[in-house]
């Protein structure tokens, strides 16, 4: 029988090649506050785990949010608001997390059944009434002015006042949400996403119902993009209207689309070069926005499966 | 030997926008029998397949597996009653693997698919009967090519694969061989005939060859409703029937 070593070869060979992405990404965070300055190392991995959070959705069931920022930007809300109620780090987090898995399930709810440019249009909707409550909101959200100045009571002894104990304890978070992630992808659930991403008639054809994956997907994607949304709060100390702008939205589609979708480690990469790049620039005085836009399109023109999927790709054919 | 009736259709009706496609079917498919539905282009068939397998509702009139009223439900629950289909254009999951789209199929009734922290592995339980389906339809030496990859009448006979993953008591073929080289009919016939065994196949078809080698009964479609159904023997001499559809293949 000449089937199950072939089977066997070619898992053993995808299992070296994701250990070897995994093993790369690993070094690289955890030595990347003495390669860049940590604020910046903490904002690639909040903006990472929120493109991993996005990816999950886009890359594995098909659907194209465009109003993630609502579930990061409400999570980076709440936990600001639980920070300056003199709430700790763990709780605020987790309420912001929670909140947004809240929000998404009415969100999920009525979107899902949507498909193509219809569900964009529906998430960017939600998104932007959310974003319009918080600017409306003022006592809660500070309206214009954002929130600022509240405390992150350390906590188990880490003195979160240093920015380098705040970055490595968001990478203990980020590997928790990025496994959840990997978990989900790698799962007979997840497998069962695909298929009904690939066809969804076929997939119905033999029992599942579309819907339920979908709604299920976008749950774990709202929440982990919740995560990220906490982080990004606890990094900086500081929340403004930006994170519930619809700029936000399309930012985690670009990061994710110049990483590669469906691989989940590209999008932590192409976060980390979208930041950078913008950091580089902005350093030089170089407009942002122009040259981050055509890195895009030439990524989107000629490498169409962005970094990561391109190197698969060619790994591959070898 | 009585046979009890596996699918009924009864005075189906489909409306779209003011164009009937189905016009009062009425269809009894027995216990063990292959089934041909055969008619024109653009006689109704698939929109007649679509209402069996719940991917259309009926406008009116009711569908019956096993005595069973199933027309009010969707299509994944009517799965679960033990009807299968396939599709006529090839529908297969293209991104995943020949093994894998076995797989993803078998797990479906299992309480797996829920799992979302469940390690992929697990699905290796299932592994050996999607070896044994794969070694039935002729792709045991594919299982690791993306089903994107495969040729037109290999994704035919993956297509049907996945159809038999369900262990359907009745399956619903749409036209199995279209597209496909004389090689590639004699292939499937000998498939549906095989898989045949223990089941109830209901199938459409243009091809005669095909039909005439297994049907045991048929029904003609025109116009959207039933102009003959019976035995293959007696249906071809109805001279209605010889003048709509089967009078150019007999000439032929």
């Amino acid at each position: 029988m000449t089937v199950l070593p072939r089977t066997a070869a070619r898992t053993e060979r995808q299992r070296m090649t994701r250990a070897a992405w995994l093993i790369g990404l690993g070094l690289v965070l955890l030595i990347l506050p003495r390669l860049i300055y940590p604020v910046l190392a903490l904002d690639i991995l909040a903006w990472g785990l929120f493109a991993v959070a996005f990816d999950l959705l886009f890359g594995f069931s098909g659907l194209l949010s465009f109003g993630h920022a609502a579930f990061w930007g409400t999570s980076a809300y709440v936990t600001a608001f639980l920070l300056s109620h003199g709430q700790g780090v763990p709780v605020a987090m987790l309420g912001g997390t929670g909140a947004a898995l809240l929000l998404a399930v009415p969100i999920g709810f009525l979107s899902v059944r949507s498909i193509g440019i219809y569900f964009s249009m529906i998430t960017l909707a939600f998104a932007q009434m959310i974003s319009f409550v918080a600017l409306q909101w003022t006592d809660v959200t500070g309206g214009e002015n954002g929130l600022q100045g509240f405390a992150r009571p350390g906590f188990l002894g880490l003195d979160f006042s240093d920015s380098t104990t705040r970055y490595y304890f968001c990478l203990a978070v980020f590997a928790v949400g990025f496994y959840v992630a990997y978990r989900t992808v790698r799962s007979p659930f997840g497998q069962a996403l695909q298929a009904v991403r690939d066809n969804e008639q076929r997939a119905q054809s033999i029992g599942y119902n579309p819907t339920r994956f979908k709604f299920t997907a976008f749950l774990i994607s709202a929440t982990l993009a919740g995560l990220a949304g906490s982080m990004f709060t606890f990094g900086h100390g500081v929340v403004s209207l930006d994170v519930l702008n619809w700029r936000t939205s399309g930012e985690v589609v670009m990061m994710t689309l110049l990483g590669g979708t469906g691989t989940l480690f590209g999008p932590v990469i192409g976060a980390g070069l979208v930041l950078l790049l913008r950091d580089v620039l902005t350093t030089a005085n170089l407009p942002v926005g122009i040259v981050t836009g055509l890195v895009f399109v030439l990524v989107v023109l000629f490498f169409r499966r962005g970094v990561v999927g391109t190197v698969q790709h060619w790994l591959r054919r070898r | 030997m009585t046979t009890a009736t596996a699918l009924e259709a009864r005075h189906l009706v489909k409306d779209f926008r003011g164009f009937r496609a189905t016009n009062d079917v009425s269809l009894s498919v027995r216990e063990g029998e292959i089934h041909a539905i055969i008619g024109p282009n653009g006689a109704g068939k698939t929109t007649l397949f679509n209402l069996l397998s719940g991917f259309l509702r009926p406008t009116s009139g009711e569908v019956a597996l096993f005595g069973e009223r199933i027309d009010t439900l969707p299509p994944h629950l009517i799965v679960r009653r033990g009807l299968s289909r396939s599709f006529q254009i090839s529908s297969v999951f293209p991104s995943l693997t020949v093994r894998d789209n076995m797989l993803v199929a078998l797990e479906s009734p299992t309480n797996l698919p829920g799992q979302f922290w469940t390690p992929l592995s697990r699905l290796e339980t299932l592994g050996p009967r999607a070896d044994q389906i794969l070694a039935d339809v002729g792709l045991g030496d594919a299982p690791d090519r993306l089903a994107a990859d495969l040729s037109h009448g290999e994704k035919r006979q993956l297509e049907i694969g996945i159809s038999l993953t369900q262990d359907p008591r009745v399956l619903l073929l749409d036209e199995p061989t279209s597209g496909m080289g004389s090689e590639g009919v004699n292939r499937v016939i000998a498939l549906v005939r095989q898989v045949a065994r223990g089941r109830t196949v209901v199938l459409v078809e243009h091809n005669m060859s095909v039909v005439s080698e297994l049907a045991d009964r048929i029904t003609v479609l025109q116009y959207g409703q039933v102009l003959a159904s019976g035995r293959y023997d007696e249906v071809r001499r109805d001279p209605r029937v010889i003048e709509a559809y089967l009078g150019e293949e007999a000439h032929a």
